[in-house]
Formats: C-alpha cells, sequence, structure tokens
C-alpha cells in the first residue's frame, strides 16, 4: 500500500489520539493551573478604591479657592494616589510572575501537542531550526538575500526515501538614505528528499517567466547567460541550459544541469508531464534541485506552516488542520515520485510506494 | 591622403569583422561536433554497462537446468561481440543496443514461466539492474538525438553551411527503433521451442 495511503488512514483515527493522548494533558494543565482572576480582581477592588479616592481629592483641590484645606487636600490625595497604587503592585506582583509563568507553561505545552501530533503520523517535528545556508547556497534554487530564518522542520521516512521539509524566509535590505526597506525574497516550504542514489551531478528546474513572455528571444538570452555565468539564483555556477524535447514543459521550466545525460535521466518524458500538472497545482513558482542523491523543492507558502494557537484548547482543534498539511505537502511529494526513475528500490519491482 | 587613410580603415574593420566571424563559425562548428561525440561516448559506455550484467544473469539462470539454452548462448556471444567491438559508429552502437534488447526482452518473457526464477533475490536484483541502466540508456540516447538535431541545424544553417560544407562536415543519423525491437517477443514461439 502507498504510504499516502497508510498516513490517510493515520488522518482518520486522529480525533481518537487527540481524546486519548492529547486532550487529558491539556485538561491536567488546565486544572494545575492556579485560578489567578479572582486574587486579582480582589486586589484591583480594595486597592483601586483609595486610588481613585486619592484621585477625587487631587480634582477637588483642584476645583477649589486657595485656602488651608487646599493645601492639605491635594498633596494628601497625591499622596494617597501613590501610596495605594504601590501597594497595588506590590500586591499584584506575584499574580503578575505566575501569569507569565502560565503562559510560558502554555507555550511549551502547545510545542508539546504539535510535536506529539506530528509524531502521531510517524514523523518527528523541531520548532527551532538552524537555516541551511550551504543547502540553499549550493541548490540553485534561491537568489541573493540579506536576511533568512528557517523554523519548524518536520522529518521522516517517507516509504524509503528520508525526507525533511521547514518553512523558510529570506528577504534583501534595500537602503533608501536613511530608510531601510525589507523586500521580501522567498516565503514558503524548503522541502529534501533523500533517495540514496549515486548521481554525480546537479540538476535545476527553474520556473521559466523569460521565454514565456519574450518567446524565442528570452530562450536566447537565457542560453547566452547560461554559458557566460550570469544567473540570478545562487549556486547555478557554469550549469548548462538543458533543452528537452516537451515544448509544454520547455515553456513552463528551464533546466540547467552540469550533466546532460542525467538531467534527461531525470527529467523523463512522463515525469515532464508530472511536472506540468504538479505546476496547476501548486502554483508556477514551484522549483526543484537534484542534486547529491537529493531532490529539493522550494514552494512558496503564504500563510504560516504548522500555525498553532497558544492557547491549549485552540492548539487541540488545530491538530486535524496542521496534520492536513503535513500529509498535503507529502501527498505533492508522493506524486512527484511516482513517475520517476529516481526512487524506484533496488532489488525490487520497479513499482513506486 | 585623408580618404584613402579611411578607405583603409574600413578595410581593414571589414577584413577583421570576416576574421572573426569567421572564427566564431569555426568554433561553434567544433563544439556542436564535439556535443555529439560525447553523447556517442555516454552511450556507448552504457551499453557496455548493460553487457557487463550478462555474466551475472547467465549464471543465474544457470541454476535453473531447464531454462532456455540457446537463448543463454545469444546472450553470451551477444556480450562478447559488444566487448570486442570497440566502434563508437552510430550504427554500430544502434545494432548493439538493437540485439541486446531484444534478447533481454526475450529472456523476461520465459522469466514468467519461471515462478521460482521470478521470487529469487539474485534475479529480482539483476532485474532491478536492468531497469536502471535501460533508464540510463533511454537518457543517453535522448542526449545523443539532441546534440545532433543541434548539430545537423548548424551545418545547414546560413551562414555556418558554407564553412561546414567546405570543412567537410556531414549530416549524421538519429538512434531509431526499428520495427523489429518494437515488436514484442512472440511467447507462443519462445514456449513452443523450450518444449520442442
Amino acid at each position: 500500500m502507498l504510504e499516502i495511503e497508510l498516513l490517510q488512514q493515520r488522518l482518520g483515527k486522529v480525533p481518537e489520539f487527540i481524546d486519548s493522548e492529547l486532550r487529558p494533558r491539556v485538561i491536567a494543565f488546565s486544572e494545575d493551573q492556579p485560578k489567578l482572576g479572582g486574587p486579582i480582581v480582589a486586589a484591583l477592588k480594595k486597592w483601586g478604591f483609595w486610588i481613585v479616592l486619592g484621585y477625587f481629592m487631587q480634582f477637588a483641590a483642584g476645583l477649589m479657592h486657595a485656602s488651608r484645606l487646599k493645601a492639605i487636600v491635594g498633596p494628601l490625595g497625591l499622596v494617597l494616589t501613590y501610596a495605594a497604587g504601590g501597594v497595588l503592585l506590590w500586591a499584584l506582583k506575584p499574580y503578575l510572575f505566575k501569569a507569565k509563568e502560565r503562559f510560558e507553561r502554555m507555550r511549551t505545552l502547545t510545542a508539546l501537542i504539535k510535536a506529539r501530533a506530528i509524531g502521531f503520523l510517524g514523523f518527528h517535528y523541531e520548532s527551532s531550526v538552524e537555516f541551511p545556508t550551504a543547502l540553499v547556497h549550493s541548490c540553485g534554487l534561491f537568489t541573493r538575500y540579506d536576511r533568512a530564518y528557517a523554523e519548524d522542520r518536520v522529518f521522516g521516512k517517507l516509504g524509503e526515501a528520508e525526507f525533511e521539509m521547514m518553512e523558510l524566509s529570506t528577504s534583501k535590505v534595500e537602503r533608501r538614505g536613511k530608510a531601510i526597506k525589507l523586500i521580501p525574497l522567498f516565503k514558503g516550504l524548503l522541502v529534501v528528499v533523500d533517495f540514496h542514489k549515486n548521481f554525480s551531478g546537479h540538476t535545476v528546474v527553474l520556473s521559466d517567466h523569460a521565454e514565456k513572455s519574450l518567446g524565442f528571444v528570452g530562450r536566447s538570452m537565457q542560453r547566452l547567460a547560461a554559458d557566460v555565468g550570469l544567473q540570478s539564483e545562487m549556486g547555478l555556477g557554469r550549469l548548462k541550459l538543458i533543452e528537452l524535447e516537451d515544448p509544454e514543459f520547455e515553456g513552463k521550466f528551464k533546466v540547467m544541469s552540469s550533466d546532460p545525460v542525467e538531467a534527461r535521466y531525470i527529467l523523463t518524458p512522463a515525469y515532464m508531464q508530472t511536472l506540468i500538472q504538479f505546476r496547476r497545482q501548486v502554483g508556477d513558482r514551484v522549483q526543484l534541485s537534484f542534486m547529491q542523491g537529493k531532490m529539493i523543492m522550494t514552494l512558496p507558502y503564504q500563510s504560516d506552516f504548522l500555525w498553532f494557537p497558544i492557547q491549549p484548547d485552540d492548539a487541540l482543534a488545530s491538530v486535524p488542520r496542521v496534520l492536513e498539511e503535513v500529509v498535503g505537502v507529502l501527498r505533492l511529494v508522493a506524486d512527484l515520485k511516482v513517475q520517476s526513475n529516481l526512487f524506484q528500490a533496488r532489488g525490487g519491482s520497479s513499482k513506486a510506494g | 591622403m585623408i580618404s584613402f587613410q579611411g578607405g583603409s580603415v574600413s578595410g581593414l574593420t571589414g577584413f577583421l569583422a570576416v576574421v572573426l566571424v569567421f572564427i566564431w563559425i569555426y568554433n561553434k562548428l567544433i563544439h556542436v561536433r564535439n556535443e555529439v561525440e560525447n553523447a556517442v561516448g555516454a552511450v556507448h559506455s552504457i551499453l557496455q554497462k548493460r553487457a557487463d550484467v550478462i555474466p551475472s544473469l547467465v549464471a543465474t539462470l544457470n541454476q535453473y537446468s531447464d531454462y532456455e539454452s540457446g537463448l543463454l548462448k545469444e546472450l553470451t556471444e551477444a556480450r562478447t561481440l559488444a566487448l570486442r567491438s570497440g566502434s563508437t559508429s552510430v550504427d554500430a552502437l544502434q545494432s548493439a543496443d538493437q540485439t541486446l534488447s531484444g534478447l533481454f526482452g526475450k529472456v523476461m518473457a520465459v522469466a514468467e514461466n519461471y515462478p521460482d526464477l521470478k521470487a529469487n533475490q539474485n534475479f529480482l536484483g539483476l532485474q532491478a539492474s536492468l531497469n536502471e541502466v535501460e533508464g540510463q540508456l533511454a537518457a543517453a540516447r535522448r542526449t545523443y538525438n539532441a546534440a545532433v538535431v543541434r548539430y545537423n541545424t548548424v551545418i545547414e544553417s546560413i551562414p555556418t553551411v558554407i564553412l561546414a560544407s567546405m570543412l567537410g562536415y556531414k549530416r549524421k543519423p538519429v538512434f531509431q527503433v526499428t520495427e523489429a525491437v518494437a515488436q514484442k517477443p512472440d511467447l507462443n514461439q519462445l514456449f513452443g521451442r523450450k518444449t520442442g
């Protein structure tokens, strides 16, 4: 059975998993938390009265004509306001620390819920991720950037192939005089699938805009840019432009490779059609790179990947949506696997999955 | 005097332009010719790789004593021929490719009649290796055909056709699948020969 079908079956068991594994933790957390609302309101009522009285006295003193009474009421009101305010803050201090502690515990619990939920699918999760600088610089899919960050890494095995996906964002800094503007370059997913195959070359499939808008002239310019090494993407070096037989594919993608035979081994006629369909599904900015036995894919993604609300109850309600997001991306990878030479198992049938 | 000098300068410029164009065309012809030779080399090396699978395949099939021995003999002979021939001419490569493709097709078709063989780990491994090599060979053929199409286009286009014909550049053939290879093996004939 295909791995994706197994994952779909697992998704069907998510409500049961939430009720048996996650909800008890959330309930235990809620019961364990001190009730902060009551004491805070009581303290505000008790000392708030004196603060308001002090303000009232100052206000009244302001309306009085100069007299001995005014000289007493005004300063007394001021002292009362500050004294009552100070006592209130002192009384609230332990509760403020507890509220901060509670917030931190909620964040920890929410992160745990996320990790357990993704673990339910058989994968692993890390919220803080080191930015994969070497990979980003060498894969040929990113333009030069000034700032970048990565987070929310999910990794594991899909059948025989190991994968990881993470949310990535790159931007460049534009200075206009003293003003600094951050221009976003890429926000979305970086997906890396390792097929454990030995191939030495580097093949990149980029989204083609030049040929689409400029036709034959665009293609000639692409060829010239490739020949002289003028590419906006990092890591392309002197990869050669490869022209393939499928005109529809050629109109939508630009292929560059260090080995034309290897490029055609990867991009069979069937796989080219799969990529065309894939592009229709996910948008025209999807790009792929094949190097060091890995397929690297960038998928622009506007919303926050794996976003969880901070409140544990709301986080529980988000678990099915988040798991659907992960399976959705893996379904896309599996669709690409089916027609690819690269995922055929050694020593077994050539069927994928 | 001045107009004579102006004429010399423009004449010299024109001559230099012609020389530069000549160099550009010459280099382009060399480039496309080398691309074709590289592609032929790649096809040759992958065909050799495919032929190297034969000894392991024959050793595995020999375990099944009633396996079509005539077929195994043909395979061994085809490999010997492939290794002896150092020719990288397209016709020789195409002929070797077609011979081995036909024989492998027959081997796999006959193997359908041996359930034990189909479950044999060695055989499955060899089958996977052959599938992989076939994929590489298909890619190499496509690369060769793309290089040849580009070569033929360059030598037949103006202005490169002028220099190409002077230097003896001739049109090259592409790899084609012949009708014989495109046909599936006749299983009835194979089974009939085995039992006969």
